[in-house]
């Protein structure tokens, strides 16, 4: 049995969710200790959990040690199922956490695959809905599937409630990818994303944004009001470069000025420009697992500490070729052979 | 793992909200619901008709955000959720008929939402192991004005020693009630102290009767007094405590005291007369020496006990009166029923509570916490602080715990005893000298009868051995006859009674007074010890 230690690296729920996908990928049962050691409340939390029984649904695994606080998991995996599936996440945790833990599984089987998440899609500390949508999606498009998403309604902290369904074309052997140049970019697409809130939030947001970036833009065309159940705003940046689409987000929560919500968008999206390095930080993280499937490379920008553990979990599943080579201080060449 | 079951009640204000900015608002049985590391698999919503359309978001918002958890709502129709009896039966009656499961389920009482009487009414019941589980409180973490971080719960487990400060907080109101019914006396005996922890429950809950049995003075009217004074502090009661020893009825006029009568009804009944049991409606009747009743008067009692109505004398409208019954006796009932003196359908009605009180002979641990009382009394009555001297006191305590002590009247005598004491004490203090008049007096009214004892409490062994039995004889009978006269004058009358009459002078105080110093005694000598 594979042991993983919890503490490890990134030692969150990173690793839980990677180490999900690649025993269920390679059969392989895993047990996981010291989950989330170091954190303030150490041990499986509600959407943690809520991982761990996607997985164990669509593997019929044997699980142990799958409760609130434990520190200690066991994962036993069987047959994978594909089909449909619903899962619902509590406190409006992020629909898409569950749903990279189940999307690399399922993508590599021989039927579809059709799933209904219920909860938060557009979380702060996860990727949103159409991160994935945008810029994650077309990737996996190069490599063979075809996944395909749908916002039915939005949900944002602390309502929830978001629908999302997905659809999933499975490819067994995957096309290799290379994204190695950052090419020209084509365009900046601002978008505000908002519910339940006042139009003057978003006036302000697309201000700062025209301003700050020197862009030119009909509000109108840069706005979508939605009808989540509780109030809610985002704003997206999307960059569009010869290569493909990279979009990066700005999350409000109350008593943030929306200024400031705008800003943090443009400050990544400049560093991203001046970095040149194609792949951003997280979708590298989101790529690590099909890549290892899908083969190629990927020019990076310094390896986050989600990756850096992403590729060291991969590591203990899979004797797999991952070569990481940091050109210079900006960029870092993963080779996956 | 067990399963975690929440139940808490719908918070009619703070759960508040219709529109989608409700999700902004600190909502408690939201949160509750929504922390990341606290998952419920069901949910008791209590919540009350009035507000069954807030019970519905609630409802729908729980579900939402928590769809690990299967939400039951339940209807509990609370009139007023300030009345603290309301709460507390509607509380209680769920406590009983709520499914628990503690072996495969783990209960949290919700305290965050509800009045302040729900939230004292389920320490209470979850305290006393009527609710099977522990207490959970959501908070808001603020900061001048603004929420700060995420709300974050408490869960209060009363088994854990560290809330003993806070039941022991509750406890004091149930200790100050039992203090109460004890007159404040911190009595130590432990049978009496459990009697009257069960005689606060019961005089809180029950409206049954209760029959106080015991000896004379064992404070069984001050006991009666005290529940009702008890009962009236927690509004059980709003009538009056009417109270009658029956022994003090026992004439003809008997059932016209307790029942009324018409005017006109017999001779004498020249007006209308109130009865004792109409006065006592909705307050306690306190009927001391009970087995001195009349049976046609046990009778009209049972009737009124169990009908809640009666006829006055002389009057065929009939009257009703809701009462609480406490009877006092110092005979067994039950010998009394086997003689035929007593009825026994009446007595089972009145045996409901029965308690008997234990006498001072059988509570002598409290005999010195009842002499604090007593001199207590004394001086609210008299406005003198009087107090024993240490040796006075531990003669009088030695004595009152010795065989030779038998408290024949119980309480009643320890009350005259001190009251006696403390009449005569010089400086307010009393002294050895008061505590030895004092046993004497006490020896001789328990043993009325036994005057021999005199010659030997008045002269000294060896004085005895010097006096001839027929000089003892004839001194015992003449001090008998002293002790029982106020002057030495009424005592030569008394003695001289046939040949005073034939003399021109008469000088008889002055004979005895010479007869008694032949023997080296003085009149004060006596009057001392009687």
């Amino acid at each position: 049995m594979i042991k993983i230690d919890g503490s490890f690296g990134e030692g969150g729920g990173q690793i839980l969710r990677s180490s999900l996908s690649l025993s269920m990928l390679t059969k392989q049962s895993f047990e996981i200790n010291n989950i989330r050691s170091g954190r303030s409340k150490p041990g499986l939390l509600r959407q943690h959990l809520t991982a761990v029984k996607a997985a164990t649904q669509i593997s019929n695994a044997k699980v142990e040690g799958d409760y609130i606080g434990s520190t200690t998991l066991k994962f036993f995996p069987q047959e994978i199922v594909s089909g449909k599936y619903e899962f619902k996440i509590g406190s409006a945790g992020s629909c898409m956490l569950v749903l990279q833990t189940v999307l690399p599984v399922l993508m590599l089987q021989e039927s579809k695959s059709e799933i209904y998440l219920e909860g938060g899609t557009h979380n702060p500390m996860a990727p949103p809905f159409d991160f994935l949508d945008k810029t994650f999606l077309p990737i996996l498009k190069k490599m063979g599937v075809d996944v395909n998403m749908k916002l039915l309604r939005p949900g944002f902290y602390p309502a929830g409630g978001g629908q999302v369904l997905v659809e999933i074309n499975p490819c067994k052997t995957l096309n290799s990818v290379n994204i190695d140049s950052f090419g020209e970019i084509n365009s900046i697409k601002p978008r505000v994303l908002f519910s339940n809130l006042p139009h003057q939030v978003v006036r302000r947001e697309l201000s700062t944004i025209r301003k700050k970036l020197n862009l030119s833009f009909d509000d109108r065309d840069c706005t979508i009001e939605t009808n989540a159940l509780g109030p809610g705003n985002i704003v997206e940046l999307e960059v569009e470069t010869d290569q493909f689409n990279q979009c990066f987000y700005g999350f409000a929560f109350k008593g943030k000025k929306a200024e400031l919500v705008a800003q943090n968008c443009i400050d990544q999206v400049k560093d991203y420009i001046a970095c040149k390095a194609p792949v951003g930080e997280y979708l590298c993280d989101q790529l690590i697992i099909p890549m290892m499937y899908a083969k190629g490379h990927l020019l990076c920008s310094p390896l986050s500490m989600h990756s850096k553990t992403n590729i060291e979990v991969v590591k203990k599943f899979v004797d797999a070729k991952i070569v990481v080579e940091e050109l210079n201080e900006q960029h870092t060449l993963l080779r996956f052979l | 793992m067990k399963k975690k079951v929440s139940i808490g009640f719908l918070g009619t204000t703070l759960d508040k909200g219709q529109n989608p900015h409700r999700w902004e608002k600190w909502r408690p049985t939201i949160d509750l619901h929504s922390f990341d590391d606290l998952v419920f698999d069901r949910f008791e919503l209590l919540y009350d008709q009035r507000y069954s359309k807030l019970c519905d978001v609630i409802y729908k918002d729980v579900q939402q955000i928590s769809p690990e958890t299967l939400v039951n709502k339940h209807l509990l129709p609370i009139a007023s959720p300030w009345d603290f009896e309301d709460v507390f039966s509607t509380l209680y009656d769920f406590s009983k008929a709520y499914p628990f499961d503690p072996d495969n389920e783990e209960y949290y009482f919700h305290i965050t939402t509800g009045t302040h009487v729900v939230q004292i009414c389920l320490f209470l019941l979850t305290e006393s192991r009527n609710l099977p589980g522990t207490l959970i409180q959501v908070h808001p973490n603020w900061k001048r004005g603004k929420m700060v971080s995420e709300p974050s719960y408490s869960i209060i487990d009363l088994d854990l020693s560290k809330y003993d400060p806070l039941i022991s907080r509750f406890h004091k109101q149930s200790i100050e009630a039992t203090s109460f019914l004890k007159s404040g006396i911190e009595t130590k005996n432990k049978a009496f102290n459990n009697l009257i922890d069960e005689i606060e429950k019961v005089s809180i809950y029950s409206k049954h009767p209760l029959l106080l049995m015991g000896p004379t003075g064992a404070g069984k009217s001050l006991l009666a007094k005290r529940i009702f004074e008890l009962k009236k502090k927690r509004h059980k009661v709003s009538g009056e405590l009417v109270q009658i020893n029956c022994a003090t009825i026992r004439s003809d006029t008997a059932s016209s005291t307790l029942f009324g009568h018409k005017r006109g009804s017999f001779t004498g009944a020249i007006t209308d007369r109130v009865g004792l049991i109409k006065a006592a409606h909705k307050g306690i009747l306190f009927l001391d020496e009970i087995s001195e009743l009349g049976l046609q008067e046990q009778a009209m009692l049972l009737h009124a006990l169990e009908e809640k109505t009666f006829y006055p004398l002389g009057s065929d409208k009939q009257e009703s009166s809701d009462f609480q019954i406490i009877a006092g006796t110092n005979i067994d009932l039950e010998h009394l029923v086997s003689l035929g003196l007593f009825r026994k359908d009446l007595l089972a009605r009145i045996n409901m509570w029965t308690f008997q009180l234990p006498g001072l002979v059988d509570r002598k641990e409290d005999i010195s916490a009842n002499i604090n009382f007593e001199l207590d009394q004394f001086e609210k009555s008299e406005n003198r602080r009087v107090t024993f001297n240490k040796e006075a006191i531990n003669k009088y305590l030695k004595f009152a715990l010795s065989k030779q002590a038998t408290w024949k009247a119980s309480f009643r005598d320890l009350n005259s005893s001190i009251i006696r004491m403390a009449t005569l004490a010089q400086n307010s203090r009393i002294n050895t000298q008061n505590v030895e008049q004092e046993i004497q007096r006490l020896i001789k009214s328990w043993n009325p009868a036994n005057h021999n004892n005199l010659l030997s409490t008045l002269l000294t062994k060896d004085q005895l051995e010097k006096i001839d039995l027929f000089d003892q004889l004839q001194l015992q009978s003449i001090l008998k006859v002293c002790s029982q006269c106020d002057s030495l004058a009424q005592a030569g009358k008394e003695l001289f009674a046939v040949t005073r009459n034939s003399k021109s002078t008469n000088n008889d105080s002055d004979r005895i007074r010479k007869y008694l110093a032949k023997f080296g005694l003085n009149w004060k000598q006596i009057k001392d010890v009687y």
